[in-house]
């Protein structure tokens, strides 16, 4: 693009003999000025209940049955995304709330990934169901909320554990394709306590 | 608002053939993978931001840097007027283009069998709408403060340095620079999610807010900007 293309004043001119006009051409905008200001003022004081009461919003993942997660990822020859969480963790909420219910991470996980939760309930009931403990022990699992990475026929797997940012997760699940795939691949290295890959 | 001043800007951008090139490049190729690809819906035709962007691009700077502001303002034209009259005509530009695509777009997905409901299209076009304006909002007042298209990348910077605010936040596990951050983005990005807001479900209204807050602080600013700003008929 020319830094300046010519041509504003050309019609502009057409417009000025219109009928002759009085005042000041730098009228400040009071009204203006005072409704951004009064927005300004409302936006801190909700973003400040926001944070301190967060909105739950919808979570946009359609997530799959580990079972049924599984036979679909074999079935299409697809990555699986675990989500290892609990119910009423609120760290799981935030990553929910922040990253599950933003349309563009939404998105990027259901092209890329066959998305499977999976629900940790030692806590409530002292002990998980079998197939839920055997994931958590695969996939080295200590924290919650965690995000694995794995194709059903590779030994290799990339995870996350806790939440880091909606960014900071984005750029986990974009880049966790590329080194499930090509293993050698050197990719960022993303947040700090994202794992590198390793035998099951 | 003036709408010679409106008609001037859209004749000023028309003229430049690199910027319709692009805007050319940025309405057909969503609709050729429209036209070829199955089960894309309305994803592709994500472009409202693209044509703000392209349309917006030193929407005063321009005219700052090639001298024509000296000219226009020995006219009766007030600044506000001039600031609203560009901040409009870009924006209803980029909207049409904007409705043109979706419209064609529609048609091929129908052609297909894909067409999607009338609500899902009306919040699409909602969205973008809202996000042309709100980018040329952005635009509209770094290109008060900056010289030719200076505005675009100073837009740039300010993205780039809330995402590295945010990755910085995730290594330092400081969640107010995170923060930080997410505002940022969220000033030089405005937008607003309506399924959200009319899907039937919770509501955060400080984003609705944010948008609102957004813009007009943008436009009110770039107005001040303006008449503060001295012209010399000597040096520039």
């Amino acid at each position: 693009m020319p830094p300046s293309e010519a041509g504003a004043t050309a019609g502009a001119q057409g417009a000025m003999p219109r009928a002759p006009r009085s005042g000041p051409t730098r009228a400040t905008p009071v009204l203006l000025l005072a409704l951004a200001g009064l927005l300004l003022v409302v936006r801190v004081t909700l973003g400040v209940l926001e944070e301190v009461r967060p909105v739950e919003r919808p979570d946009r993942v359609e997530w799959r049955e580990p079972a049924a997660g599984e036979a679909e990822a074999r079935a299409a020859d697809r990555l699986m995304l675990y989500c290892f969480t609990r119910d009423g963790d609120p760290v799981c909420r935030t990553l929910s709330r922040e990253a599950f219910a933003d349309p563009q991470v939404a998105g990027l996980i259901q092209t890329q990934f066959v998305p499977i939760r999976v629900l940790d309930l030692e806590r409530e009931e002292g002990r998980n169901p079998p197939y839920v403990a055997l994931l958590e022990q695969r996939y080295a699992v200590r924290a919650f909320p965690t995000l694995v990475v794995v194709h059903p026929n590779r030994p290799t797997f990339v995870k996350q554990a806790g939440f880091t940012g909606r960014i900071a997760t984005a750029q986990f699940l974009s880049s966790a394709a590329a080194r499930i795939l090509v293993p050698h691949t050197r990719m960022g290295t993303g947040s700090p306590i994202d794992s590198a890959a390793s035998a099951p | 608002m003036n709408p010679t001043l409106i008609v001037a800007l859209l004749q000023q951008r028309a003229r430049s053939l690199p910027r319709m090139a692009l805007v050319f490049s940025f309405f057909t190729l969503p609709l050729m993978v429209l036209a070829f690809a199955r089960g894309a819906g309305l994803a592709p035709l994500h472009v409202g931001q693209a044509f703000a962007v392209l349309l917006g691009t030193g929407i005063i700077g321009q005219d700052a840097s090639s001298g024509t502001l000296q000219l226009l303002f020995a006219r009766p034209v007030t600044r506000a007027e001039y600031v609203i009259s560009r901040w409009l005509g870009a924006a209803l530009a980029a909207s049409c283009l904007m409705v043109a695509q979706l419209a064609i777009g529609a048609g091929l997905l129908a052609m297909h069998h894909e067409m999607p409901g009338a609500k899902e299209l009306l919040l699409f076009a909602g969205e973008q709408l809202l996000t042309i304006f709100g980018m040329v909002s952005v635009l509209l007042l770094f290109s008060t403060m900056l010289p030719g298209i200076g505005d675009i990348l100073a837009l740039i910077v300010a993205g780039i340095t809330g995402q590295a605010l945010q990755l910085g936040a995730a290594l330092f596990k400081a969640p107010w620079l995170a923060r930080v951050g997410v505002e940022l983005g969220r000033f030089v990005s405005p937008s607003l999610d309506l399924g959200a807001l009319f899907g039937g479900g919770p509501v955060s209204w400080f984003e609705v807010v944010s948008y609102f807050s957004t813009v007009t602080l943008c436009v009110a600013l770039a107005i001040v900007v303006m008449n503060r700003r001295e012209l010399s008929y000597a040096t520039e």
